[in-house]
């Protein structure tokens, strides 16, 4: 994830200050990545409510685990291990939400709206129908990739394969959520 | 470049893992092939998509949640982590080896008193002598206390909050030391011993109105959360109707604020 250029301390160094004892200072973690995280979360299982669950899970998590953090790591991987880890936890007990769904409802109606908004969300109903067509270890992925600010390197560690297969695995995944757009959109026929 | 290229550096454009020359490479290929560069447009697209949350920004909500959960992870935390400082400041206090300047003067002056404490014993054997002494120990007491709370590292602040424990509640410049401490020390661990020692004295009502004070002007957020616990703890009904008169004051750390607002709604 990245840190904004003007800030005085690494996200690594923060988080070393709260393995060590200064748990005051995860707040300022929480305002640097938690737009992020939740946009991760939003779009892997689509509920706002759930969404802002798990943004506080990694939080808490990080605390609980913060003596696991080693000097010289850096945060992002470490944190999107963590989230990955609370996103299994979150569909191991609602087993139905990560599966695959080549069915997944279209939006209800989108008709062309004159608000720019309201088309906005449209698009945004859309991707979302279309990502849910994805199958669960594509749309992590894609979702790691576009929210994680990660190297594919990082990506690759974190997934057990190298970074070339990762970026193949991006296009091959974009490919498909392309596909699935147009089919919930409209554009083609499924 | 070759179109089957572009399975690699797509993502690597995307997710900005290009250089400048790498991307300039790759804009010249799209560039003279019309296929590649839809393919792009449209990943592109979608890139930007997917980087918008599907359910807009979190609420504030969240972040309320997140820093009341916070903070009681800290006060848990603290409850955890003090007694055991404490305990090992206490431990660390009874060896003379490895120890400052300071604290070596302080214990041969311990020494040279307790010779003192012996030889007066068996001089004076009366109870104006014992209680005469008695003062003796407890002035060399708030002298180590005072000493050690004066040392720049503050392990030794600690064996003074140690030293003085004992003492606080019965020696009013000891006490006002570890109020003091507790106040302004630079290291918060030791604040928050200076707090936890001065806890028998919490529930007296001539204590409460410093006490209160602190709270508001304390700048460490844990030591007010802390103190916080500690007034309402002491049990007195009015120790939490003047810690509600602080939740109207503007300059209240928001944290502290939603969890003076938690605790006191637990205690109603």
């Amino acid at each position: 994830m990245a840190t904004s250029a003007d800030a005085e301390t690494s996200d690594a160094e923060l988080m070393a200050r709260v393995r060590d004892g200064e748990l005051e200072r995860l707040s300022e973690l929480f305002e640097r990545h938690h737009r992020r995280l939740y946009g991760f979360f939003s779009r892997l299982v689509g509920d706002r409510t759930a969404a802002e669950d798990l943004v506080q899970e990694v939080f808490v998590r990080l605390l609980k685990y913060r003596h696991t953090f080693r000097d010289g790591a850096e945060f992002s991987p470490w944190v999107f291990g963590v989230a990955r880890n609370a996103a299994i936890d979150h569909f191991r007990s609602r087993p139905r939400e990560l599966q695959e769904n080549p069915e997944a409802p279209e939006p209800a109606a989108h008709l062309p709206h004159p608000i720019e908004g309201l088309e906005r969300r449209e698009r945004s109903e859309f991707l979302q129908a279309a990502l849910a067509r994805l199958a669960p270890e594509r749309r992590e992925l894609l979702l790691m990739a576009r929210f994680g600010d990660l190297r594919y390197e990082s990506i690759g560690e974190l997934l057990g394969c190298s970074a070339g297969a990762v970026k193949v695995r991006v296009h091959r995944a974009l490919k498909e959520l392309r596909e699935a757009y147009a089919v919930v959109s409209g554009e083609v026929t499924a | 470049m070759r179109c089957e290229e572009m399975a690699e550096r797509i993502p690597e454009l995307l997710g900005g893992e290009l250089d400048p020359a790498a991307v300039a490479e790759l804009r010249a290929h799209l560039a003279t092939c019309p296929g590649c560069a839809a393919e792009a447009a449209a990943f592109e697209r979608l890139w930007d998509e997917l980087g918008a949350a599907a359910e807009g920004t979190p609420g504030p909500e969240l972040r309320e949640r997140f820093e009341r959960r916070l903070a009681a992870e800290i006060a848990r935390e603290r409850r955890r982590v003090i007694p055991f400082l404490a305990r090992r400041a206490a431990a660390r206090g009874g060896r003379w080896w490895g120890l400052p300047a300071t604290q070596l003067a302080a214990l041969a002056a311990t020494l040279v008193v307790g010779v003192f404490v012996g030889s007066e014993l068996s001089r004076r054997r009366d109870a104006s002598a014992m209680a005469a002494l008695r003062d003796d120990v407890r002035s060399l007491r708030e002298t180590v206390t005072l000493a050690l709370l004066g040392e720049s590292s503050a392990s030794g602040r600690l064996r003074g909050v140690a030293y003085g424990r004992e003492a606080s509640e019965g020696d009013d410049r000891v006490a006002g030391a570890l109020f003091e401490a507790m106040l302004a020390d630079p290291d918060v661990n030791v604040r928050l011993a200076a707090l936890d020692a001065l806890k028998p004295r919490a529930a007296r009502p001539e204590e409460r109105p410093r006490l209160i004070a602190a709270v508001a002007h304390q700048d460490s957020p844990l030591v007010q959360l802390s103190l916080i616990d500690l007034l309402l703890e002491s049990g007195a009904p009015a120790a939490q109707r003047d810690l509600e008169q602080l939740l109207d004051n503007p300059n209240l750390d928001p944290v502290v604020r939603g969890y003076l607002r938690d605790r006191i709604g637990r205690s109603l």
